[in-house]
């Protein structure tokens, strides 16, 4: 009679230990693959401003608020003026085509942008925050 | 001048410097009519103003002679008579004359005679022949005195041909008893023969002798022969009463008619007093059923036009007594109101009480000063009206300052105003006819300088109108070789401010004349620029002031006075101008991502920028199109 139950103990204990491991594993390999965003720098805005040249190529992250719609061309995208979530400063960015967002005016978003050529910065992805 | 100012029809077509006229806010009002554009900016003109109210003004005020003298018509009205008074100048002659004379030096005597006459032919007095030949005897001791003028002698025949023609009448009344007396014997006579005759009939008839009737016929028919010439002798002295009491009714009628037309006469010449005592006269020698006046009616029909009553000696006596008192209180009034510093209103008074009381020695309590100053200040205003007639406003003004000096209630502020005024019409006009020139209008420049003209032919602007046409038409020869230099040497400035000239001189070269009209337009728009800059900087505006002078460089860089206004404002827009001027760089080096930036940042300084918000538009469409060029060189690859 004891037997029985000794082997449900036994079988429990080995599957919480596998549940545990897996978990574990998951984490490992979350923590292996990241997100996009978190390996990116912040974007210094006031340094750009000074000195674009010098930013030519570099990805960061910026969080900003949508100010103003600049420009939009069908095929190309859209230029909009962002104000950055710390130093309150304003920035044209481009938008391209190929990120089907609606932006409005006041959305607050975090976005993996490129400075490229010209010191445009270009918007690669982003996100509502 | 007129000629001068025709000359310069050929140069008049210099319709561009309108413009120039235009940016500073001048432009004749009544240029909608024609070609030059009307910017809605308004020039005062002339024609807005009655260019007669200084000539009403000055004809009431300069006016010495009093309100109820009216020398159109003649006449001088007292209450509700009227005097003929001749005609200006030569009641003005008489009035100056009695202003540079001086009172009669026995004048005190003289009045006090005539008083005393007055006093014994009143009605309260002792009316009996002896006071009556007392008055008349004074009669020849006033005539004596130089201001009677002989009219007491006047008034005394009358008197005497009255009583000689009473003494007549007397001796005509005795005739006419004696001849009363003969026609009662003579009737007498005739009766008593007719009462014989017919006793004679009767006995004859009772005898009844056939042969001795013949010889009683011829006796009868002497009787009755005898009594004709009886009758006869009668109707004679009929006649003769007859013809002697026409001739003393006739005698009494003449006596009277000539003493009421002597007191009409008195009357209508304003010799009050003698009018008063002839009436007085009248009064005592004639009775009461001859008061009603029998001459003199037409002539005091015109005197009291607008009156039905019956004119009577008495009514003479009255208006000649009114008369004298009015004269007195008005002297009593000249002399309270030149004591009270008011010489305007006594020397109206002087006038109406000088028409109306010339004759009387009350006048001759105004003393030999007071004439004097009074005919200064006559002479004075009809020397101020005859200046206000010439439309000479600077010899009014210096006149109006001496009468301020003669009379103090003399309205000084009045004139002065309405000379102000006309002058400044006249500017006005001129001024109008100035800008008129300037854009070629040739009608309306004639046309505002003859208003000028009328209003004021001295103006003085109207001369400087003049040298100033002269000036330019005399430009035009060497006008166009100093245009060619200075416009070479892109010398806005100096060439602004030869306009003028330079309008004139380049009239009749097209390229060259448009030239002149965008510097003219350009240095006009820079003032206008720098001006408005200046008022923002004045209120703390500075980057709209900045804004401003930003516009004004894109017309000329390198002017002096924007570049000064610039560098005195600059340091208070620091800031704002470092970002603009990076923003320029970055664009003029096709960085137009750091351009857009600078742009943006500028605007977070001052939001309202034209400058920036241009500068942003440029600059996204320059970042778009050069995306869109990199697309497409992507899409080809």
């Amino acid at each position: 009679m004891r037997t029985p139950s000794i082997i449900k103990e036994g079988s429990a204990k080995l599957i919480l230990i596998a549940v545990c491991s897996l978990l574990l594993l998951l984490g490992l390999l979350s923590l292996m693959i990241g997100d996009e965003y978190s390996n990116l720098d912040s974007f210094p805005a006031s340094d750009f401003a000074v000195s674009p040249a010098g930013f030519l190529g570099n990805e960061y992250v910026l969080h900003a608020q949508i100010d103003t719609q600049l420009q939009w061309q069908p095929g190309i995208g859209r230029l909009v003026v962002v104000k950055t979530e710390k130093t309150g400063i304003r920035l044209p960015v481009f938008i391209a085509e190929r990120i089907e967002q609606n932006v409005h005016s006041g959305q607050r978003y975090e976005m993996y942008i490129q400075i490229q050529a010209g010191g445009l910065i270009h918007v690669e992805d982003l996100r509502k925050y | 001048m007129w000629k001068t100012y025709v000359n310069t029809k050929t140069l008049l077509p210099l319709f561009l410097l309108n413009l120039a006229v235009c940016g500073q806010g001048y432009t004749p009002s009544r240029s909608s009519s024609n070609n030059v554009p009307d910017n809605g900016v308004s020039a005062p003109s002339s024609s807005q103003f009655e260019s007669n109210t200084f000539q009403q003004t000055a004809n009431k005020i300069f006016d010495p002679s009093s309100d109820s003298m009216d020398f159109e018509s003649g006449s001088y009205q007292w209450k509700g008579g009227t005097f003929n008074l001749s005609n200006q100048r030569a009641f003005r002659a008489r009035f100056e004359r009695f202003l540079l004379g001086a009172p009669a030096p026995n004048s005190t005597q003289y009045t006090a005679l005539m008083q005393e006459i007055t006093d014994l032919l009143s009605i309260g007095t002792d009316s009996s022949d002896a006071t009556i030949k007392q008055a008349w005897q004074l009669l020849f001791e006033a005539s004596e005195f130089e201001q009677d003028g002989g009219n007491s002698t006047i008034v005394a025949n009358q008197v005497f041909n009255a009583w000689r023609i009473r003494q007549e009448s007397r001796g005509l009344s005795l005739s006419q008893k004696a001849q009363a007396n003969i026609r009662a014997d003579q009737q007498e006579v005739i009766a008593n023969r007719s009462r014989t005759l017919r006793r004679l009939q009767e006995r004859q008839e009772a005898e009844n002798v056939q042969a001795e009737s013949s010889k009683s016929t011829v006796a009868r028919s002497d009787s009755n022969s005898e009594m004709s010439y009886k009758i006869q002798d009668l109707l004679e002295t009929e006649a003769t009463i007859a013809r002697l009491q026409a001739q003393s009714a006739v005698t009494g009628m003449q006596a009277m008619l000539q003493f009421q037309s002597q007191i009409v006469t008195f009357l209508m010449q304003r010799r009050f007093q003698h009018a008063q005592l002839l009436s007085n006269f009248y009064q005592l020698i004639f009775k009461g059923g001859s008061q009603k006046l029998e001459v003199g009616d037409a002539e005091l029909m015109k005197f009291l036009p607008n009156t039905d009553l019956t004119f009577t000696v008495d009514t003479l006596s009255f208006m000649s007594r009114e008369a004298v008192n009015d004269v007195t209180a008005g002297v009593d009034a000249i002399l309270a109101a030149d004591s009270e510093g008011r010489r305007l209103l006594a020397l109206e008074r002087v006038q109406e009480t000088f028409f109306l009381g010339e004759h009387l020695s009350a006048l001759d309590r105004i003393s030999v000063e007071q004439r004097r100053v009074f005919l200064d200040l006559y002479r004075t205003m009809l020397e101020a009206q005859e200046l206000a007639d010439a439309k000479d406003f600077q010899g009014v003004s210096q006149v109006v300052a001496e009468l301020a000096l003669l009379a103090d209630d003399f309205p000084v502020g009045r004139v002065q105003s309405a000379v102000d005024s006309a002058m400044s019409m006249s500017d006005m006009a001129v001024f109008a006819a100035t800008q008129y020139r300037n854009s070629g209008q040739l009608d309306e420049t004639r046309e505002e300088l003859m208003r000028a003209i009328e209003i004021w032919p001295s103006n003085p602007s109207i001369t400087d109108f003049q040298r100033e046409t002269t000036r330019l038409t005399s430009a035009n020869s060497k006008g166009v070789s100093f245009f060619d230099d200075l416009f070479e040497r892109s010398d806005r400035r100096g060439i602004y401010q030869r306009r003028m000239e330079l309008g004139f001189a380049l009239a009749d070269d097209a390229p060259r004349k448009e030239s002149l009209m965008n510097v003219i337009d350009q240095v006009a728009r820079l003032d206008l620029l720098i001006a408005q800059a200046k008022e923002l900087t004045q209120q703390g505006e500075s980057f709209a002031a900045w804004e401003l002078l930003e516009a004004a460089r894109e017309i000329d860089e390198d002017d002096a006075p924007m570049n000064r206004a610039r560098a005195d404002l600059a340091p208070r827009v620091a800031g704002f101008i470092g970002y603009v001027d990076r923003a320029v760089q970055s664009a003029a080096s096709a960085d137009y991502a750091a351009a857009l930036t600078s742009y943006l940042w500028a605007q977070d300084i001052y939001p309202a920028s034209r400058t920036c918000r241009i500068g942003i538009d440029a600059m996204s469409e320059s970042l778009m199109s050069s995306l869109m060029s990199a697309a497409e060189e992507s899409y080809d690859d």
